[in-house]
């Protein structure tokens, strides 16, 4: 028996929905709930929902769905739109999307569908039998037909009738019908499994990068609305634009575009800019022989997603994704080694006591991050890729390379920093240097070495 | 050079630094200018880029002088087209409270300024321009200090204190 706070809603959708976009939307669905049901020969979904009250209200929910139904299912289309009915069970669901105008606004409307819906009930529902048989439907008709005789006119009166004699007068069948119809006939559910692999295609023709880029947004908004069903984000994805064949131009009839994104991406908005950049640059430097005709994206590799719900009173997960998403674009541009989050870590050789990563860190709503100071003496403000060497005459100091020198007024340190013995090792003296014009250097001398050079390695400026 | 007297002028050239427009910090290598800009990061709310072309900005300093580094992202960009790319991209993504654009040669091109102004104002970030040398295409900027031998000379500022020409903030004792 289906428990006092059993729900499940059935999305229905119209008949020239295709299969496609019904498993899009079951795949899409499971960010709701794990538990999910297809039924395509119905055109329904079906969600279980039971546990899910503190996550989202119905209306919500409902809301949501119908949001997802349109981005999903354009097919189904403004003038014939989808159906969402939350309900005790799916059979019921389902009876109430088919035949209630309000879809079950009223918990007791099932009462006053029609004897036809008793259709949906006989074998009804995501079960593991799938479509009823010809002879359950069959005996189905005739129970429908007996009943019409009887004068019961919906389920309500139907479900009234004393479950004794139902055998005797109507069939075997008549019994498990009833029972469902009461909610008192649990259901298995075959569970929605997605395919392995995500491919979203649309046939669309485009001339130009802004048409290909619109058309794309379509297919990539579709894809990434599966990679949250599954709670993932794409790392890696591959673009592929199919060109009309009748064309004379010699170049294949198939151009892909593969892109390693250096964070995971969770939307299109992020990804469009960066498809942008890419198409720019491969279409200068190898234009399309003929228009595009039809356009592919396939997720090629994925990682786990941050399922965290949304905060309704700050912006950081917003901003958070916006400035993942700006660190792949320009990673892309510039390299994934240029673009970088500092973070300090525990080495004495000065170039090496940063590494850089992509680990976006939040930064909270005052704006501060934790500072955490680094341990004196003071380090310069600018560092050299490499120490350049100076020449020193008395108190001037000279670059070789281009011949820039500085009159020295004073000399602070040494501070010594040597380690790493285990690799090449270094062992310094580095001096704060202060010149006649007011510059601060950082000056280093290597020890152990007579007559060693002096290198300047960075500036206080 | 007074220590405690470029500290107090660091106060005040923070002041003058606004949200939503272009401020110019310009002055020769090793005399001051990031310091300043590191003050006025330090004091600053929210998100950080610092863009340059070869990166020399050391982040270690930052994280000395209480700029946490969990808030700055460093973007090295390579050609003079790309450092300019990048603080547009920065700038449209509208989740950075400061944008630092380190030039090295001043950026003398109205145009890219005019730019640089309009995307500052939208995503009302703080974008400071680092030069050696103060740049002559100034209209779009809203404050141009130099910041030199660790003084600081205001050369321009639309917040009304120094309107004629130039104005040294308190000079250090000779």
């Amino acid at each position: 028996m289906a428990s006092e706070k059993s729900r499940v809603v059935c999305v229905l959708f119209p008949a020239a929905t295709g299969a496609k976009s019904l498993r899009a939307f079951a795949e899409a669905s499971l960010r709701f709930t794990p538990l999910v049901a297809l039924r395509t020969e119905e055109r329904a979904v079906f969600l279980e929902i039971s546990a899910c009250g503190r996550l989202y209200t119905e209306d919500g929910l409902r809301a949501r769905l119908l949001a997802l139904a349109r981005r999903l299912a354009p097919s189904a289309g403004p003038g014939a739109p989808c159906r969402v009915v939350i309900a005790r069970d799916a059979a019921t669901a389902l009876a109430l999307a088919r035949f209630d105008p309000r879809c079950g606004a009223d918990p007791e409307a099932w009462r006053a569908l029609p004897l036809q819906a008793l259709r949906g009930f006989a074998g009804a529902g995501p079960d593991t039998s799938g479509t009823a048989s010809q002879d359950h439907e069959k005996s189905v008709e005739r129970i429908i037909s007996l009943l019409k005789v009887l004068g019961i006119r919906n389920l309500g009166e139907f479900a009234l009738l004393p479950s004794a004699s139902l055998a005797a007068r109507l069939g075997k069948e008549a019994i498990e019908l009833s029972a469902r119809v009461q909610g008192k006939l649990p259901q298995a559910w075959e569970g929605f499994h997605p395919e392995p692999a995500i491919i979203e295609r649309a046939q669309e023709s485009a001339e130009n990068l802004e048409a290909i880029l619109f058309v794309l947004k379509g297919v990539l908004d579709r894809a990434m609305a599966r990679l949250r069903g599954r709670g993932e984000r794409v790392l890696a994805l591959e673009a592929r634009l199919e060109l009309e064949s009748w064309s004379v131009a010699a170049e294949a009839w198939r151009r892909a575009f593969g892109i390693v994104f250096p964070l995971p991406q969770g939307s299109a908005a992020g990804i469009i800019p960066i498809l942008r950049d890419r198409l720019a640059h491969e279409l200068a430097r190898a234009p399309l022989g003929a228009p595009v005709e039809a356009l592919e994206v396939e997720i090629r590799e994925t990682a786990p997603g941050r399922g965290a719900q949304r905060d309704f009173f700050s912006k950081k997960e917003e901003e958070d994704e916006a400035v993942e998403s700006l660190m792949a674009r320009l990673a892309q541009k510039f390299g994934e080694r240029n673009v970088f989050v500092a973070r300090p870590v525990d080495r004495y050789l000065p170039e090496k006591a940063y590494e850089r990563t992509l680990q976006v860190a939040s930064v909270t709503d005052a704006g501060e991050g934790s500072v955490r100071a680094l341990p004196s003496p003071e380090r310069p403000t600018r560092l050299l890729g490499a120490p350049e060497r100076l020449v020193a005459r008395g108190n001037l100091l000279q670059l070789p390379l281009n011949g820039k020198h500085w009159r020295i007024r004073g000399w602070e340190g040494p501070e010594r920093l040597s380690g790493e013995w285990w690799k090449e090792g270094f062992d310094r003296d580095y001096y704060r240097v202060a010149t006649e014009n007011g510059e601060r250097l950082w000056i280093f001398q290597e020890r152990g070495r007579d007559e060693a050079p002096l290198y300047l390695h960075g500036f206080f400026d | 050079m007074d220590g405690n007297l470029f500290h107090s002028n660091l106060q005040s050239l923070s002041t003058q630094v606004e949200r939503g427009a272009l401020s110019e910090l310009s002055g020769p290598r090793g005399e001051g200018k990031t310091l300043a800009a590191l003050h006025y990061l330090a004091g600053s709310p929210g998100r950080i880029a610092w863009i340059e072309r070869a990166l020399t900005i050391y982040p270690c300093a930052l994280a000395q002088r209480d700029v946490a580094l969990e808030r700055v992202l460093f973007v090295e960009a390579g050609a003079p087209e790309g450092l300019l790319w990048a603080a547009q991209q920065v700038l449209a993504s509208q989740v950075f409270g400061s944008v630092v654009l380190d030039l090295g040669a001043p950026l003398e091109d109205a145009v890219c300024l005019r730019r640089l102004q309009l995307a500052a104002e939208k995503s009302q970030a703080a974008v400071l321009l680092l030069s050696e040398r103060a740049t002559r295409e100034s209209w779009p900027l809203r404050f141009q200090a130099r910041v030199e031998g660790h003084e600081i000379r205001i050369l321009k500022s639309r917040q009304g204190r120094a309107q004629r020409g130039t104005e040294w903030l308190q000079r250090s004792p000779a």
